[in-house]
């Protein structure tokens, strides 16, 4: 309306311009009061009452209570925070699978290798000795209950991490009924004033769900807020429906899978802690799983190179009887399909039985064809000879010398020795079952120092298998033949190592873009306690200038009243 | 830009705990004297770091190989010395018996002594290294590589070897791939059993031939004790110089064993003087920014609105 503003036309209505300013200017510092009082407040956006002028009665009126927000600053927090909540979940989790195989001191798992391998060193130089066979024996102990125990540690991390998913669902389930009630409360006052409040609890809570879970929010014209999973855009809550989410375990793949509500598929949020969770929990590629892999390869390795020098050498003592570690799962089906964690390929190995005096009684050559030859039929080869009695029993070959003989073995091509755990030094096949052969245990005599010379006899003070053992520390078996055991454990620290490293660089980059993003939107919502005193103090003067045209209108009044008694 | 008292009180606990956390990161380098605490630290270092570590036990392992053999070689050295004089003696012996100026009964004399020298030869090649094993077995450490025979009157008639070998080769690793065998074996330095010129065979001849008081089979068998003399001091040669050798090894591992230290101590330990300078001057951040924001925070309108 363009002109002159319309003044009151009359007396009183002067007297109603006065209320409405001293109601107006009251509310201004009400509002005033509500921002100093919630300074401190999180997720708190400054209020300010809009004033404006009224039209033909004149004077002022408060138009609304306006939040001072902006949509795109309040987004752009959201989206780093949930990035930071990821980033910080990821952070946590390396450092905990760092701590596995941090080794500062040197008394991790590659000094137990490389005391290992010292053992099988004295043990080359001092072959008779039987104090270095109990060391060599204790030492490989040691390194296996160290791969062992770092695999404990591993799965500790794994249920914690299981734990922690469940524990963040449960939040995010919380918080998305809170959302949904809040909607509801907000609903109920439509028609009236804005409930600023109302929106601001709201909106702290869904910035709270951003870091659990990455969410996108819409606001609705009734002044709810439609919540989806960024990413796969499922509705977590529309108006005051609420879809809970799920989480389950599945023992199978190994994995723990997120469903929303009634939905059977899961979901992997990108965002958010619940992401980082899952990602590391599931993934096989992930920190936590390839640690274990990793651990496993190399635990495979350690067994699979000792196990093939150590199944061919011949210890102090030749046997009298021997039980195979492994069972097979049919012993008429070929040993290469026969549930054996090792199979063997093709080739041949010896048996030597020795008489009382240490020389060559018979030697056996069994044959191993790849795919055909069956546990019955090395059994059988065994038992041809007159000297060794074989049998099976439970899948397990056994076998005995005739009294007053022993034997050892002799070279095996097929590597049907170690597949079968006959002479072996460790059993198991991964670094959760890694063992030392219980029969080394339980006479160290047995550890394989020695190899049968070409004639078919075993020496005491022969060390070359020990030496050879004791090789291995720098062949190249891992990587395909590029790197050695400790290379390899080298490369899975590093690995681990620079993930954490790289993961906490990412949080603090992350927390950077946080404190810039919020500092802005503080720039626009935050409360300035300055700012609001010189608003009180301008707010005040103008009560009180209202205040002083109410009396002199009153005085106008009283004259007027005045007038007519005179 | 509008400043607001949350964004001042979030940017300087932001900034407090990052200058924190930098003065944690140094007190721990100095308090463990490390550089590398986690792998996190420097991921490479801490892979480097095990590497060396692993050749640094290796070396002293080498070390403590080479400290084996050099005791069982120096075993064998004087067994091998005592061979060679006794060869030496029997040499004069058979010198002296050989003279026909000899009566019978000198040289059966002469014979009791030699008689002397093949049980001490018998006793030299049972001889028993500091492990109480077998120094000229070869594999068989644990069997006497020699067994005699004696006639009624408890001569040695026969001295017959191990059937189970008496040169197995033995080896001691004592660098990656090296090896040295801790002594020689019974063939090297007796001869082989059944050669008519071993040790034990000449002896036993040239006591049998002085006995008979047959004065040309003992100047016959002359050869056959240089022979043995010949091979005994060749062993002896061979055990000295690999002795020396070894010593001049153990010196080189003892080199390597520094290189490697120092090497581990750049890759993992802290430079603690660099350590401490930085943490004072992180420390002198912490309290300039602990000083400021206590002013900034403590001023406002307040102060002024009377």
């Amino acid at each position: 309306m363009t002109g002159p503003v319309s003044v009151p036309t009359n007396i009183l209505g002067s007297l109603h311009l006065a209320r409405r300013a001293l109601v107006a200017q009251q509310t201004t510092l009400d509002t005033i009061g509500h921002n100093l009082a919630n300074v401190n407040t999180p997720g708190y956006t400054r209020q300010r009452a809009e004033l404006v002028s009224v039209v033909n009665q004149g004077g002022v009126d408060v138009q609304e209570i306006r939040r001072l927000r902006d949509r795109f600053l309040d987004a752009s927090v959201l989206n780093e925070q949930q990035l930071l909540g990821r980033s910080q979940a990821q952070s946590d989790i390396l450092e905990r699978l760092q701590s596995v195989v941090n080794d500062p001191a040197g008394t991790g798992l590659s000094a137990m290798l490389d005391n290992l391998f010292q053992g099988f060193q004295d043990l080359a130089t001092s072959p008779t000795d039987v104090a270095t066979r109990v060391t060599v024996v204790d030492r490989a102990n040691q390194l296996a209950s160290t791969l062992q125990r770092m695999t404990g540690q591993i799965d500790q991390i794994k249920g914690d991490l299981t734990g922690q998913i469940q524990q963040k669902v449960t939040d995010a389930n919380n918080l998305l009924t809170q959302i949904a009630d809040l909607n509801r409360q907000i609903i109920a006052t439509n028609g009236g004033p804005v409930p600023n409040d109302l929106l601001d609890r709201r909106d702290q809570m869904v910035s709270d769900l951003t870091q659990i879970v990455g969410v996108s929010a819409l606001d609705r014209p009734d002044g709810t807020v439609q919540l989806s999973l960024s990413g796969s855009g499922v509705l977590l809550v529309d108006g005051t429906s609420v879809a809970s989410l799920g989480a389950s375990r599945d023992p199978g793949s190994d994995t723990v899978n997120v469903t929303p509500g009634t939905a059977t598929i899961s979901v992997t949020p990108r965002g958010g802690a619940l992401g980082a969770l899952l990602d590391a929990r599931n993934s096989p590629t992930g920190a936590v799983k390839q640690a274990q892999s990793d651990l496993d390869t190399l635990a495979r390795a350690i067994i699979t190179e000792v196990n093939r020098l150590h199944t061919q050498g011949a210890g102090l003592t030749g046997f009298r009887t021997v039980t195979a570690g492994n069972a097979v799962t049919s012993a008429t089906a070929p040993l290469s399909a026969a549930g054996l964690a090792f199979p063997p390929g093709g080739g041949s190995f010896q048996v030597i039985v020795h008489d009382a005096t240490g020389a060559v009684a018979s030697t056996v050559t069994v044959p191993v064809t790849a795919g055909v030859t069956t546990l019955n039929d090395v059994q059988a080869a065994l038992d041809a000879d007159g000297n060794l009695a074989a049998t099976i029993t439970g899948g397990r070959l056994s076998i005995a010398s005739a009294a007053g003989t022993t034997f050892t073995f002799g070279a095996d091509s097929a590597g049907a020795l170690g597949a079968l755990g006959l002479n072996t030094f460790f059993t198991g096949s991964d670094a959760r079952t890694i063992a030392v052969d219980p029969t080394l245990t339980a006479d160290p005599t047995k550890v394989a120092a020695a190899q049968v010379d070409a004639g078919g006899l075993a020496h005491p003070g022969d060390g070359a298998n020990a030496l050879a053992m004791a090789r291995l520390r720098t062949s190249q078996v891992m990587s395909g033949g590029t790197a050695t055991f400790t290379d390899f454990y080298g490369g899975v620290v590093s690995g681990i190592g620079s993930a954490a490293r790289n993961a906490s660089d990412t949080v603090d980059r992350q927390q950077a873009a946080t404190q810039l993003a919020q500092s802005m939107q503080q720039q626009t919502e935050g409360v300035s306690t300055d700012e609001e005193l010189i608003s009180l103090s301008q707010t005040q003067t103008a009560y009180a200038a209202a205040a002083r045209f109410a009396t002199t209108i009153n005085d106008v009044i009283q004259t007027l009243l005045d007038m007519g008694t005179t | 830009m509008r400043v607001t008292p949350g964004i001042l009180t979030a940017r300087i606990t932001a900034n407090l705990q990052k200058a924190l956390n930098g003065m944690a990161k140094q007190q721990e380098q100095i308090d463990s004297g490390k550089r590398i605490n986690a792998p996190s630290d420097d991921p490479g270092g801490a892979a480097q770091a095990l590497t060396v570590r692993s050749r640094l036990a290796a070396n002293t392992q080498f070390q403590k190989n080479v400290a084996e053999v050099r005791e069982s070689l120096s075993s064998a050295d004087s067994v091998l010395r005592g061979v060679v004089d006794t060869m030496q003696r029997a040499h004069e012996l058979a010198v002296q018996g050989g003279n026909d100026s000899n009566t019978a009964t000198d040289r059966q004399a002469l014979a009791g002594e030699v008689n002397q020298l093949l049980e001490s030869m018998v006793a030299y090649g049972n001889s028993r290294g500091q492990r109480d094993t077998m120094l000229f077995g070869g594999q068989e450490t644990t069997t006497a590589p020699y067994t005699v025979t004696r006639d009624a009157q408890g001569q040695i008639t026969a001295v017959t070897a191990n059937p189970l070998g008496i040169d197995g080769p033995t080896a001691v690793e004592v660098m990656d791939t090296l090896t040295v065998a801790p002594s020689v074996s019974g063939t090297t330095a007796f001869g082989a059993p059944t050669d008519p010129t071993s040790a034990f065979a000449v002896l036993i001849s040239l006591r049998d031939s002085l006995n008979a008081n047959d004065g040309a089979a003992v100047r016959g068998g002359l050869g056959g004790v240089d022979a043995a003399l010949d091979r005994a001091s060749m062993a002896s040669v061979v055990v000295g110089t690999r002795l020396s050798w070894v010593g001049a090894l153990d010196d080189r591992l003892k080199d390597e064993s520094l290189v490697l230290s120092s090497s581990l101590s750049r890759v993992e330990d802290a430079d603690t003087a660099s350590a401490v300078a930085q943490l004072t001057s992180m420390q002198t951040t912490y309290q300039a920014g602990l000083a400021a924001s206590a002013h900034t925070l403590q001023q406002s309108l307040l102060d002024f609105l009377r």
